[in-house]
């Protein structure tokens, strides 16, 4: 039924697409841009229901070009080809009268013939009806907070030269922290497209036993340098953070990335880094807002030199570089941090005498030109003396240079690349998450 | 927009009290670069919320369908959510969280979105950049213009109608200056404000890019901020984030109740912290108002139908009341306003800090300017960085100024200072008086699960800290 369901929805995306491109004239030039999704969420505080909502929405973003000029539009469909087909005139003519007012785009970027694709993983969600009990009977003895997102997501592209792609995944996650009584938490994410009941049991145990360490009273630390394990949450918020503009070709280009150094050659990571864009999991669309299909591998940093930025059509056009399919924005969608050797039960003994940080909160750059970040440490973090866990720490303000922590000072990465997803829901949800190892870094600052 | 007062009267539900909430938005993005077209965006954005409340809890069901059919399964899913979780509610909601209300709220000055507006903004915009390129080591020029035309719509059983119509204008202006290893940054910040055209002048847009791209370049050859502790004059637009993330986010009550712990974050506030906790030196005087015309969150009601009011939240620096709305109040048994919100139709609502002020003091920016000894002045956030209990900060500015003997002396780049919430604001030592004072805010305060950004307000005079930890950046 759902597949029919979507199915339906994919041939009347098609079909509203040819509608359009029919109605094109000489000189005018179309990309669609679908992005829609059935979403449940349901928020909880203290192991109770905080509020419960659904959400159906469908946006298509015209983007349209005439001569050399050239506006988008983004509004509302609904399903119904007819009704949609209306509010879709309407939208273009709207473009078509905005662009007689509008100068020259210098950088304009038209759409291609290529391949297509279409994409689809369905799975198996969990049940609305019994879904509260599920998620709060193995831990009702337990405060706990915590968003469950479950539901269908498309992203489709299409053009007025013939282009098609669809992409459609469900999935859930369940993004959950559990709190002491003395406001410690441990924090964990069962995500996935197929929901197993034993398997949420089983996480959520995993959880609870870890939350005993946070019992001990807290450890003050001086500000200073100090040894420090990141987990791999906390290593993806360091990628999250560079993802927003660091790696795009534009901002290097605009003096708005903190890896103008490297991309200038007047500074180096270490050998052991090396980062790339890797679709092979299929998490998320490998075509951009251009239609652009992104290789299934893409480096970017390795062995410490950046090889290449994310460059899309547009950027590569106003600076005459090479474009590599990245998304309108130049953002990492997929990113991948290598492995390294670091055994994940070598690591307190590993790191020795330090801090083990599990997450890290509100991170923001303090010196871009120099790619110092500052932020928090977050969740379940503690003191490691010869190896072993000695108490949970109050939280600590870092401010510490990239070229430090994945520079001179990385000591080793984990011997795995595991997922973190993403999770974020501004507007809509997000698709994929970075792959990232654990690190192990000398002298990391931590101010307040 | 719909006739809801008809659609909520053929729903067919049982719930104990259901609500219709409709937003429709258009809003359009332009940007230029370095002289030359880079954007045009529209967003015409249209749907509708039902919250329904059933056996205590309340659920939500927001659908862009927006047909009779549409609206009733909306409304069926909305009841059939609720009725799913009411056994697990963290409260026993009741219809009186949900009293009746009518009223509109239109303020005068308007946008009129048609499509000569792109063009017409469009051509301040490259004139902008123009004006910003005063030399060749300013190696990148943008100006931006957010404008956003909102309706929405509520209607309840219970027999509320309120409409709501407002108009939203955001603009940013940025220089880049390269020289040798250097690059700096010099920016407008996001003036962000509700009203039409008239927040858009020419004559404005070219002083600012005029001064933007000046002390861009003065920031190439400047000194880098020095590292101690040094009295501290914040301006205006570093003063909003300010106030924004260590008073608003830490004074919302559903962060008190917990409910962020999972995202945001909590609070170091406790509720018996109402009314008795000393927040700030008594100069600290800080109000919710969303009464100021022209202020970015102002409103009449907020999202549940509560009509809102001018009120202390900080008064002679002792906290005297928390940011949220009915539900929280409820819940927490404090004194809140009206604030909850909902970034748009597709999210419910929640507490919100909105429009959040600090009343003007007595002293003029000279004045204070004259009081420091050893000093720093910084303008313009830069970043921004709190902990999750809203703690320990860490902010940065894009230009500062040495205070030495009572004067302004030489320009510094890299400025940041970090302190702790209730320390730092006791060590507020001067209140800028109605000279200094500017009507800011943001379109970017996120928060929520699921996540949304909504628009909040500060308006905020020039202050002078005592003795806080400064520094700049790497060498």
């Amino acid at each position: 039924m759902r597949n029919e369901k979507y199915q339906r929805q994919k041939e009347n995306l098609k079909r509203l697409g040819e509608a359009l491109f029919q109605n094109l004239k000489a000189h005018e030039y179309m990309n669609l841009t679908y992005s829609g999704e059935d979403s449940l969420f349901i928020r909880f505080n203290q192991s109770k229901v905080r509020q419960a909502s659904e959400v159906i929405q469908g946006y298509l973003t015209m983007d349209f070009i005439s001569h050399l000029r050239h506006t988008k539009s983004t509004f509302l469909i609904t399903g119904d080809l007819t009704a949609d087909l209306k509010t879709a005139l309407q939208v273009l003519e709207h473009c078509r009268e905005e662009c007689k007012y509008l100068p020259d785009d210098p950088y304009l970027v038209l759409p291609q013939q290529g391949e297509n694709s279409d994409e689809e993983h369905y799975g198996s969600l969990p049940e609305i009806e019994t879904i509260a009990e599920t998620l709060l009977k193995p831990a009702h003895s337990h405060d706990l907070v915590a968003l469950l997102t479950s539901g269908t997501l498309i992203r489709s592209h299409m053009n007025s030269k013939g282009q098609f792609h669809w992409f459609l995944t469900d999935n859930f996650y369940f993004d959950y922290s559990l709190y002491t009584p003395s406001q410690k938490a441990i924090k964990a994410i069962y995500a996935g497209t197929h929901w197993q009941d034993h398997e949420y049991s089983s996480h959520i145990e995993k959880a609870k036993k870890q939350l005993k360490i946070l019992e001990k009273s807290p450890k003050k630390i001086t500000p200073g340098k100090y040894r420090a394990y990141f987990a791999p949450e906390a290593v993806a918020e360091f990628v999250s953070r560079l993802s927003w503009s660091g790696l795009s070709g534009g901002a290097l280009m605009q003096g708005r990335s903190p890896l103008k150094k490297l991309y200038e050659g007047r500074a180096s990571l270490s050998p052991l880094f090396s980062l790339e864009e890797n679709f092979h999991k299929g998490l998320t669309p490998r075509f951009n807002e251009f239609g652009d299909i992104a290789p299934l591998r893409l480096p970017l940093i390795t062995k410490g030199k950046l090889l290449s930025p994310l460059i899309n059509r547009r950027t590569a056009q106003e600076y005459n570089l090479q474009p590599n399919a990245a998304s309108e924005q130049e953002q990492a969608r997929s990113p991948l941090i290598h492995p390294g050797h670091l055994k994940e039960e070598m690591a307190l003994s590993k790191l020795g005498t330090g801090l083990y940080i599990s997450n890290l909160h509100y991170l923001n750059w303090s010196d871009l030109q120099h790619g110092r970040l500052t932020g928090m440490t977050r969740y379940g973090c503690f003191w490691v003396e010869n190896g072993e866990i000695v108490s949970p720490i109050e939280d600590l303000r870092f401010d510490e240079t990239l070229y430090h922590f994945w520079g001179d000072a990385l000591e080793g990465l984990g011997d795995q690349s595991v997922l973190v997803p993403q999770i974020f829901s501004y507007g809509e949800r997000s698709l994929g998450g970075a792959f990232v190892p654990s690190m192990l870094v000398e002298d990391f600052s931590f101010t307040l | 927009m719909l006739n809801l007062e008809k659609l909520i009267g053929n729903l067919r539900h049982q719930a104990d009290w259901l609500g219709i909430r409709e937003v429709r938005e258009t809003s359009k993005h332009l940007i230029c670069r370095n002289g030359k077209f880079d954007h045009c965006y529209t967003l015409i954005d249209h749907g509708c919320v039902i919250e329904a409340l059933v056996d205590g809890q309340f659920a939500y069901s927001a659908t862009n369908l927006l047909s009779p059919q549409g609206l009733q399964e909306a409304c069926d899913r909305a009841v059939f959510l609720a009725k799913n979780t009411s056994a697990w509610k963290i409260f026993p909601f009741h219809t009186g969280c949900r009293l009746k209300a009518k009223g509109q709220f239109k303020p005068v000055h308007q946008l009129s979105l048609n499509p000569t507006t792109a063009g017409d903004v469009t051509t301040l915009l490259l004139d902008a950049t123009q004006k910003m390129s005063i030399s060749d080591k300013i190696v990148n020029c943008t100006a931006q213009a957010i404008l956003a035309e909102q309706e929405m719509n509520l209607v309840s059983s219970s027999g509320s109608a309120i409409h709501q119509n407002l108009s939203f204008v955001t603009t940013n202006l940025s220089a880049t200056a390269q020289e040798g290893l250097e690059t700096q940054t010099r920016s407008t910040g996001i003036p962000s404000h509700q009203g039409g055209y008239e927040l858009l002048r020419k004559e404005d847009l070219e002083r600012e890019a005029e001064r933007i791209g000046y002390q861009a370049l003065e920031l190439l050859k400047a000194e880098q901020c020095p590292t101690g502790n040094y009295d501290l004059i914040l301006a205006p637009d570093q003063v909003y984030l300010q106030v924004h993330e260590s008073i608003g986010h830490p004074l919302e009550l559903d962060r008190i109740l917990g409910d962020e712990r999972n995202y945001a974050g909590w609070s170091f506030v406790n509720l018996s912290d109402f009314g008795s906790l000393q927040y700030g030196s008594p100069l600290l005087n800080v109000t919710f108002d969303p009464t100021v015309a022209g202020e970015f969150a102002s409103y009449a009601f907020d999202d549940t139908g509560l009509e809102a009011q001018r009120q202390y939240i900080i008064k002679d620096g002792l906290l005297v009341r928390g940011l949220g709305g009915v539900d929280s109040q409820k819940r927490a048994k404090v004194p809140g306003v009206a604030c909850t919100r909902a970034s748009s139709w597709n999210r419910p609502p929640i507490d919100r800090m909105a429009n959040l002020n600090i009343e003007p003091g007595e002293t003029s920016f000279l004045e204070m300017v004259a009081s420091v000894e050893q000093g720093i002045y910084m303008t313009t956030n830069s970043c921004w960085s709190i902990d999750d209990y809203r703690r320990k900060f860490q902010f940065g500015c894009e230009y500062g100024q040495l205070i030495e003997n009572g004067k302004l002396t030489k320009v510094i780049k890299n400025p940041n200072y970090r302190g702790i919430t209730t320390p730092f604001w006791n060590n507020l030592k001067k209140v800028g008086n109605a000279s200094t004072f500017e009507i800011l805010g943001s379109p970017y305060c996120g928060k929520g699960e699921p996540n949304q950004l909504i628009r909040v307000g500060h308006a905020v005079p020039t202050c002078l800290f005592e003795n806080i930890e400064v520094f700049g950046g790497s060498a």
